[in-house]
């Protein structure tokens, strides 16, 4: 396990996801985020920890707000550190 | 799932899914000390017992259309007088509620919905199996020697259909209080 797995939780829904990056990225907290997208902001951390799979619909608002297609942010395979997939290059190359 | 309960001005937090826990034990022995006392007095207080349920679902375990208990009302459409940001509130309302909630608040998420089907589901389960259990002790304790007469005194038979009432109409709540895991605060959560 990389890394960057290590910060990703597949938990009981099986679908490995990015939330809690990309709402870090833009400083935004559980409860604005849902706020935006109309569920209880327990849920939130429920799916940041991969503790509960979104429906199609929950999913697809979530890609919305963030502005990505929903394979950014759900993915049933471990991310891809991001700077590995805008520069290229595999941690290991680094050391 | 509100992380806190109103006790008649005592604010409670129920974060803790070890309190949420104590609290349904609470009740259920309240429940079953009733239940005594009414087959004691051969049912007589059965009615007494039938219409403490919704007072325990409205105040401690929620579920139905109404803002105040723990858990979130299970039907994803909000009653016509919750809809408004704040919902009124009645003056009984603001002894129990633990704040005034946002309609948001209020509602069911899909998360809360899907829960809410499996602790149906569950407690569907756990009632077959008590009603059976009860009636094959019934029938092995029936007071007629034949099969089908005499099977059922009045007093077993209101018995059962108190069980039957009591844990149909709580225990869906019951299991999703004991389930929930601790609970965050939102403002720990950025």
């Amino acid at each position: 396990m990389n890394s960057n797995e290590k910060h990703q939780f597949l938990g009981e829904s099986g679908l490995y996801n990015r939330i809690a990056v990309l709402r870090a990225e833009r400083g935004i907290s559980r409860q604005e985020l849902a706020d935006a997208l109309g569920v209880n902001y327990q849920t939130i951390g429920f799916l940041e920890r991969g503790e509960y799979g979104p429906s199609l619909k929950l999913a697809f608002q979530i890609g919305a707000y963030f502005g990505l297609p929903v394979e950014a942010v759900f993915s049933t395979n471990p991310f891809t550190p991001l700077s590995e997939q805008v520069y290229g290059r595999p941690m290991e190359d680094n050391k | 799932m509100n992380s806190t309960i109103n006790l008649f001005g005592l604010h409670v937090s129920m974060e803790r899914r070890s309190r949420r826990r104590a609290l349904v034990v609470c009740l259920y022995i309240l429940l079953a000390a009733l239940f005594v006392f009414s087959w004691r007095a051969k049912h007589e207080f059965d009615v007494l017992l039938i219409f403490f349920i919704p007072f325990f679902n409205k105040f401690f375990f929620g579920g139905g259309p109404y803002a105040g208990g723990l858990v979130a009302p299970f039907t994803k459409v909000q009653p016509i007088w919750l809809r408004s940001d704040p919902p009124p509130q009645s003056r009984i309302d603001r002894w129990f509620w633990a704040r005034a909630p946002r309609a948001k608040d209020i509602a069911s998420d899909e998360r809360d919905r899907a829960r809410r089907d499996r602790a149906h589901m569950r407690s569907h389960v756990v009632l077959g199996f008590v009603l059976y259990l009860s009636f094959s002790a019934l029938w092995l304790h029936r007071e007629g020697p034949i099969w089908g007469e005499h099977l059922i005194s009045d007093n077993w038979a209101f018995g059962l259909i108190i069980i039957g009432v009591v844990l149909s109409q709580t225990l869906p709540q019951a299991i999703l209080l004991w389930t929930e895991p601790d609970m965050e605060e939102p403002q720990k959560t950025n």
